[in-house]
């Protein structure tokens, strides 16, 4: 079959449907956030070609600031990457990104402004930055291989006696021993013109540092230990000297904010405890950072930081640092055993719409010669369904919604009210819900005790109204869901950066409009607190059944005591508690109660209260609070009780607080000390920036002692132990003030410190 | 009898027999070049004949070009991400963080 037809009609056959195509195409497809990318695109492209023909129009001297000024500087100062944002396991930090930060050049653009750079600029400190930055380039552009080219050309470019000739020899060792060639990292720091004699403290110091690191690579952990606390006192020395002479003995000598002198100290921390434990083979860990659809992460920040460094922010004193490559990898070599949380540095556009679940008490314990492998995989944020976008609720319950996380076998649900005066108090409304939704009583929601807040000034006039009110304060509401695999890992939540309006999602606030404010509620608000309690009180007497002015009661009486730490007034506090308990008991009621009689010892009451929490919460307790009840047991003498709750809270507490508890119990239910010492072992306290080889120490000191006088010993231990179980603090803390130093005091002051 | 005229014309004719004049178009394009317009209309109206089979083919072809080129477009922005220009300022609320325009934009639009 064939068609005939004229031109003039198949063209308009053509004509119609591309007409209709192109009007569709421009009006409905591209989003607006789509355009304003193109937009962004468009204008970063012309932001960079006008940088590049800026750089390129200008020649010498003035080419070589100009690459120094927008390539060179927009880098850290000792580390070739920033980043916008820092997370950890138990701390996340977000930097401010200045202008100057974001450069509109690409990556290709880069490194060949940086092979000129390294080629023609002056051969000095930057010099060797450009070669540092040059190298996490290739590394991101998946050509490891190329800097040597730049490193021998920067070689050739300086005199073997200036002092940048060995800024970059320690950096040639440094990158050596980063990647594992510990051989060549040796081979080089020890070239003759490396001489520690030429440095200065601030490069000595480093060089130090490098060098005690090498040597504990190659097995050589005591030499190790030796040059990095000789390099630490001489250091220390020499500041000592310098701000003598500068302040004329005026001024107490004070180095230790600098990188150089925390460096040396952190490695000699992880150095002398790894001797201590006899754990001295050097270990490596490796890895890859993906999304969770397997796209790797290149040029992300991978921090491996020892126990005595996260509790702070992430400084360039730390010896595991590293830039992820093309494929996402990372890899630290010759790493002393310990304990360690990975931290990672991302960009705004890498952390946008994900999160990496880790949580606080995320530990690697690194052990002897061990190959770790640790694969990081950021998750895509949990969506809110509903109630969200500040929707106004006036019915008896709040019905929440949100999306159903893949392998999540639970899910915990949090509230947050927002005071006017910022910050905010929160509270965990549910814990284990099993499916992706969940229906709350707003009383239940109303009467939920949120943290008490107050100003800077820390009296009872700072108090913050709102916090007292708790979900029952005029505002929005705010809410996110964590969601937790089977074995309590999280997998992900619903909080996180949400930059873009694709990821931004639904916002989490809401109103709750069940009651109304109270005169007294008011009076709380306008900040009139003396006045707003004595309304509370009036409310109460005239009718004794309103729970509310009761529950206003009792919370500002209970936060007027902790602010004062007035013990009169907590013990005030006790009649409305148990009162509120018999006319709307409630889980969190039911535990001050508990943790009130806990603390007078009062064990009657403590069980009744505590039987009543475990019943109104309807699940099992948390780590800590089992932990409480483990010691409250073995304070009534239920020994055998108190080490089931013991160890089953050790289980589930990844930070193992009361693993000092538990080792006393266990000690004096009989258990021989190396079966303690096993224990200590396998449950590392990380609690408050102690060390996880705290208790491992403390036990093989006792085993020493034990073996000096056994029978001796073993009549002090347990008596001392009796004490402990029996609650008689006041009688160990006498002998702990009279008796002198020695291994059982040590022990029971660190028991005794424990909760 | 015929004329002399005329037996000369037919001898012409006799010997002029195989000569075919064939360049009569070119002559008469050359003589009276036709106006643009006309030519266009000419084709413009010019029949022709499709086989439907290759027409279908070249269809089916533009549209599976259009549909995958598409989504490439529209996915190849999404690389560099929300690159977002230097002087935004970053809020906390609700425990997310936000660009503080987009996060504004958004809460004006539910108050509405």
């Amino acid at each position: 079959m064939k068609i005939r037809l004229k031109v003039k009609h198949l063209v308009l056959l053509l004509l119609l449907p591309a007409t209709l195509l192109i009007t569709f195409l421009l009006t409905f497809n591209p989003s607006r956030a789509d355009q304003e990318n193109r937009a962004a695109l468009s204008s970063e492209g012309s932001a960079r070609e006008q940088l590049l023909q800026q750089i390129n129009a200008a020649t010498g001297s003035r080419r070589m600031e100009l690459i120094q000024e927008k390539v060179l500087d927009t880098a850290h100062n000792d580390f070739p990457s920033r980043f916008d944002v820092y997370i950890g396991a138990s701390m996340s930090q977000t930097g401010s990104r200045q202008e100057a930060d974001v450069s509109p050049l690409l990556p290709e653009d880069r490194i060949t402004l940086l092979e000129e750079y390294i080629r023609k600029g002056p051969a000095d400190a930057r010099m060797v930055r450009a070669l540092k930055q040059l190298a996490t380039e290739y590394a991101a552009a998946g050509q490891s291989g190329s800097i040597a080219e730049a490193l021998a050309s920067a070689g050739e470019r300086v005199a073997p006696s200036a002092p940048i000739s060995r800024e970059l020899t320690l950096y040639r060792a440094e990158r050596a021993l980063d990647q594992g060639d510990i051989g060549l990292a040796a081979s080089t720091l020890n070239q003759a013109d490396t001489s520690r004699s030429l440095m200065d403290a601030e490069q000595g110091g480093r060089y130090d540092a490098l060098l005690g690191r090498i040597l504990f690579a190659q097995g050589k952990a005591k030499e190790a230990l030796d040059v990095v606390s000789g390099g630490l006192t001489s250091y220390q020395e020499y500041w000592k000297t310098m701000d003598s002479s500068i302040y004329n003995g005026t001024e107490a000598a004070d180095s230790s904010g600098s990188t150089t002198e925390m460096l040396l100290k952190s490695l000699q921390t992880a150095l002398r405890s790894a001797m201590d434990m006899e754990k001295t083979q050097p270990a490596a860990v490796s890895g890859t950072l993906r999304r969770s659809d397997g796209t790797p992460i290149p040029r992300a920040g991978v921090f491996l930081r020892t126990e005595s460094e996260v509790n702070h922010s992430v400084t360039d004193a730390e010896p595991y640092r590293i830039v992820t490559d093309e494929q996402g990898h990372f890899e630290f070599h010759g790493v002393i055993p310990g304990f360690y949380q990975l931290h990672l540095g991302l960009s705004f556009e890498q952390v946008d719409g994900y999160i990496w679940p880790t949580q606080p008490d995320d530990w690697l314990e690194i052990k002897p010669g061990e190959q770790v492998n640790k694969e990081l995989v950021l998750q895509p944020l949990l969506e809110l369904k509903s109630p969200v976008n500040q929707v106004a609720l006036s019915g008896q319950k709040v019905d929440f919604e949100w999306e159903a996380v893949k392998g999540a076998a639970y899910y915990s649900l949090t509230g947050h009210i927002w005071p006017k005066d910022g910050g905010s108090n929160g509270s965990v409304i549910r814990e284990h819900i099993e499916g992706n939704q969940i229906s709350i009583p707003v009383d239940e929601l109303y009467y939920k005790s949120t943290g008490i807040s107050y100003g800077s000034k820390a009296d009872w006039q700072s108090l913050e109204p709102a916090s007292v009110l708790g979900f029952m304060s005029p505002g929005h509401l705010s809410w996110s869901v964590d969601a937790y695999d089977a074995e309590g890992n999280l997998l992900t939540r619903s909080n996180g950066y949400r930059l873009d309006e694709d990821t931004m999602g639904n916002l989490p606030f809401f109103t709750l409009q069940k009651r109304t404010l109270t005169a007294a509620d008011r009076l709380l608000l306008d900040h009139k607190l003396d006045q707003a309690l004595e309304a509370y009180r009036q409310d109460y007497d005239i009718n004794p059944q309103d729970i509310h002015a009761m529950h206003m009661l009792y919370r500002m009486k209970d936060a007027r005591a902790s602010i004062n730490e007035d013990k009169q007034e907590e013990a005030e506090t006790l009649p409305l508690l148990q009162q509120l308990m018999l006319l709307q008991p409630n889980e969190d009621y039911a535990f001050t109660l508990s943790h009130f009689f806990y603390k007078q010892k009062d064990w009657v009451s403590y069980n009744k209260y505590y039987a009543q929490y475990l019943q109104l919460s309807g699940q099992d307790p948390n780590e800590y609070v089992r932990s409480v009840h483990a010691t409250a047991l073995m304070q009534q003498g239920k020994l055998e009780e108190a080490r089931q709750q013991f160890a089953i809270a050790l289980e589930q507490d990844d930070s193992h607080r009361f693993i000092g508890s538990f080792l006393a119990a266990e000690l004096y239910a009989g258990a021989p000390l190396h079966a303690v010492l096993e224990l200590a072992g396998r449950y590392p306290d990380h609690s408050f920036g102690g060390s996880g080889n705290r208790w491992p120490l403390m036990i093989g000191k006792l085993i020493s002692a034990k073996a000096r006088q056994p029978q001796l010993f073993e009549q002090q231990l347990q008596e001392k132990l009796q004490w402990y179980a029996e609650g008689q603090e006041d009688r160990l803390e006498q002998w702990m003030e009279q008796s002198k130093d020695s291994a059982l005091k040590a022990f029971m002051e660190a028991v005794l410190a424990v909760g | 009898m015929k004329t002399e005229r005329e037996q000369i014309k037919q001898r012409m004719d006799e010997e002029l027999e195989p000569i075919r004049f064939s360049a009569q178009e070119q002559v008469i394009r050359q003589t009276h070049p036709r106006a643009f317009g006309a030519r266009l209309s000419a084709l413009w109206n010019r029949e022709i004949e499709i086989s439907p089979g290759p027409l279908g083919a070249l269809s089916v072809v533009i549209l599976v070009t259009v549909l995958v080129i598409r989504p490439l477009q529209t996915g190849q922005p999404n690389h560099p991400g929300p690159q977002p220009p230097a002087h935004r300022v970053l809020i906390e609320a609700g425990g997310n963080t936000y660009w503080k325009d987009i996060y504004e934009q958004a809460v004006k639009r539910h108050e509405d």
